[in-house]
């Protein structure tokens, strides 16, 4: 069959004027959005702003450190007097255990406001991040309303499920800030196994990352993996949206960043890591924002880059499973077949799954 | 006599250099007998016979010309320069103005200010410049250049239009492929329209397109930017949206064939070779009336004067969905394709250096 001949009737050169047209029926009728690129706009002027704040902080932190160095040698016996100087010098002798005294208090006090305005410096970042990632479910359930509009008003199935959906955003939301009115650490200890028994069973999985630095621990729990990373060697960094975790496993010098791990793995740039672990995440999450994580390491690995699913074995027996009920965090289990095949179809190689226990767990490794 | 042509930097997949390499065997094939090499201050290991800007001849014949490709300033070259007495013929392919720069790399910015120093350093003692636009030779008139001449620019595009087809490592490309690709090339900066793709990227996907993709493919060297484009990008829920960094010459081929529609945002281009390589390739055009654009695209592309982000949803929408449009659009493409043929730009370019030499 031969390709239809252009259409003589097609006006290129006037199209954009009809177009133009177009849009503005649109918005006449509510389609679009009233100042839609005015609102554009703005927010990435603002998104640039907060960048440009965050460099005058870090310069202004500079100068803090600098004049912080504070030695009784800067103070200057210079004096434009005949023998000013030397009165200076001779008085300053006197006094010297009294001058040093001070110098050591207000040396104390300044390491002290120092170390809170860094911490105050590098929290920002973390708060950026959970609140972009509000920002990115808002626009989502934005779109969930888009989708409303577009569905025609007998579809009432479509409409309920849609409801549905909007529902369970907003119950994953919350998470993000921290809320669970439950110590998850103290769960996951009772459930999953004392650091001792994790770290075991964790061992020989770690090794898959040797020489394969930088590693993200999303989602990272306990910090156990983290802990057998950083013993190897390896850069590797923790996040964990759950602040007491987040607390816990910072106390133990393990670099973690407390935050949501998909937003934080979105921030990265393409391919900049060697290695992704993903420890019981996907399990608690639905199971379309488990696929959005999971797709997110194959922008984020570089080739040959490796990474680590964990998670409960949904094979085990019932009564080896009860434990996973027990866990309220816990949404639907995730098979390692379900990882298997998303990672095939996304060019992912040496993919291997292996089952292990207890608690019933199976661990799929795959090489980007 | 000696013809020989001097670059800030050559590198392999960049335009210049290309032009560069392409004028020296025009130029070898009309002055017979006549020396004529290229020569950059920096260059990339292995390029095929660049020269290194410190081995330039020390002194050149009385009738010798020195071509000099106008881009980035280097202090370096400037000082070579202005040791040189031969006649020098500037060819302009224009330097991003710095304001673009200024809030996200201001040492880049000022890079850029000093190249457009250097150039206007030269309008006394050019024998001519050869922009290769009008756009370009209106700056040259304004800064006060006497003799001056449109060439467009040596654009050889036959070794990609055969390259073989290879997918960007990196991307999950299974799941789109009866998907429309929304494609733009080019460096990420802030002059390219970055923000603005995104932002019609978005109307298109929320009110449009539903299954659209955007890619993005060209490298970056402005890490600032490039971290604020990311966290629009995140911020805006944009999912299939795609940056490649550089590419491969297979990969480059890949993304041309598998793109629905070019799309050029950019508020400052001095050529745009990227829109001649959608041209080759049948890739419908849709982009932005700025600077030098509509002159490039000469008609072969759908041209929106004036930015709107739900115009330019609307306008990717149609040439998807409408096989008639996009026909018309690819039909413009090829014509303007051959206008702006390789040995054209030879032929013109090497009458622009008779000029000189008699």
């Amino acid at each position: 069959m031969s390709a239809d001949p252009p259409d003589p009737a097609v006006d290129v050169d006037t199209l954009v004027e009809r177009l133009r047209q177009v849009v503005e029926d649109r918005r006449r009728a509510g389609e679009y959005p009233p100042d839609l690129e005015r609102d554009l706009d703005a927010h990435f002027r603002r998104i640039a702003a907060r960048a440009q704040d965050m460099g005058d902080l870090q310069g202004l932190l500079t100068d803090v450190r600098l004049a912080a160095e504070i030695a009784p040698e800067r103070i200057s016996y210079v004096s434009s007097l005949p023998l000013g100087t030397t009165v200076h010098k001779t008085f300053g002798k006197a006094v010297r255990r009294q001058t040093q005294g001070v110098v050591t208090q207000v040396n104390d006090f300044a390491r002290a406001v120092l170390i809170l305005l860094e911490a105050v410096v590098q929290t920002r970042p973390v708060h950026e991040t959970a609140l972009s990632d509000l920002n990115a479910r808002l626009d989502a359930v934005m779109e969930r309303m888009g989708d409303y509009e577009r569905v025609p008003a007998d579809a009432s199935p479509d409409l309920r499920a849609l409801v549905a959906r909007v529902d369970r955003l907003e119950r994953e939301t919350r998470p993000v800030h921290g809320a669970r009115p439950y110590s998850r650490a103290a769960l996951r200890r009772a459930l999953v196994g004392t650091r001792e028994q994790v770290l075991e069973q964790y061992r020989p999985l770690a090794e898959l990352f040797r020489d394969a630095g930088p590693v993200i621990d999303a989602g990272c729990g306990g910090g156990e993996m983290l802990e057998l990373l950083s013993g190897l060697g390896l850069e590797a960094r923790g996040v964990d949206d759950d602040p007491e975790v987040v607390e816990e496993v910072a106390a133990r010098d393990l670099l973690v960043t407390r935050g949501d791990p998909l937003g934080y793995l979105q921030s990265m740039p393409d391919q900049a890591l060697g290695g992704v672990c993903l420890d019981r995440v996907l399990e608690e999450l639905s199971p379309e924002r488990a696929v959005e994580v999971l797709s997110t390491t194959t922008f984020k690995l570089r080739p040959g880059g490796r990474l680590l699913v964990i998670g409960t074995n949904p094979d085990a027996s019932a009564e080896s499973r009860a434990s996973w009920y027990a866990d309220p965090s816990r949404v639907r289990p995730f098979p390692g077949r379900l990882v298997e095949l998303l990672l095939e179809q996304w060019g992912y190689r040496e993919i291997t799954t292996e089952v292990l226990s207890p608690p019933p767990t199976i661990a799929t490794t795959a090489v980007r | 006599m000696e013809i020989h042509q001097v670059l800030v930097g050559a590198a392999f997949g960049d335009a210049i250099t290309n032009e560069a390499i392409g004028l020296r065997a025009a130029i070898r094939a009309a002055f017979p007998g006549v020396a004529s090499e290229i020569y950059a201050h920096h260059r990339q290991q292995n390029l095929p016979d660049i020269r290194p800007l410190s081995g330039y001849p020390a002194r050149g014949a009385t009738d010798a010309v020195l071509v000099f490709h106008s881009s980035i300033g280097e202090a370096a070259v400037g000082e070579f320069l202005a040791a040189r007495d031969e006649r020098v013929v500037v060819r302009y392919h224009n330097i991003t103005p710095p304001e673009f720069f200024q809030p996200y790399a201001p040492e880049f910015a000022e890079l850029l200010a000093l190249g457009r120093r250097q150039l206007f350093g030269l309008r006394d003692r050019s024998a001519l410049a050869i922009a290769d636009s009008g756009y370009n030779q209106q700056e040259l008139i304004d800064a006060g250049f006497k003799a001056t001449v449109v060439v467009p620019i040596h654009a050889d595009l036959a070794a990609l239009k055969a390259a073989r087809s290879e997918p960007p490592k990196s991307y999950p490309l299974a799941r789109h492929e009866d998907e429309p690709v929304v494609l733009f090339v080019g460096r990420v900066a802030p002059n390219k329209g970055h923000v603005r793709l995104m932002q019609s990227f978005h109307v298109l996907k929320t009110y449009r397109q539903y299954e659209a993709h955007l890619w993005m493919v060209g490298g970056a060297s402005q890490p600032l930017y490039s971290r604020l484009l990311d966290q629009y990008r995140r911020e805006l829920g944009l999912t299939d949206t795609y940056f490649s960094g550089t590419v491969s010459v297979p990969e480059l081929a890949y993304v041309y064939r598998r793109a629905s529609v070019f799309l050029c945002l950019s508020e400052h281009e001095g050529f745009c070779v990227p829109l001649l390589e959608a041209m080759a390739f049948d890739v419908p055009i849709v982009a932005l009336a700025r600077a030098a654009v509509p002159e490039t695209l000469g008609g072969a592309g759908l041209l929106i004067d004036g930015y709107s982000p739900e115009v330019v949803a609307e306008a990717v929408s149609t040439v998807i969905d409408d096989a008639a449009v996009r026909q018309a659009l690819v039909e413009r493409g090829r014509r303007r394709f051959a206008e702006l043929a390789p040995e054209r730009a030879d032929e013109a370019f090497v009458a622009a250096l008779r000029r000189v030499v008699a």
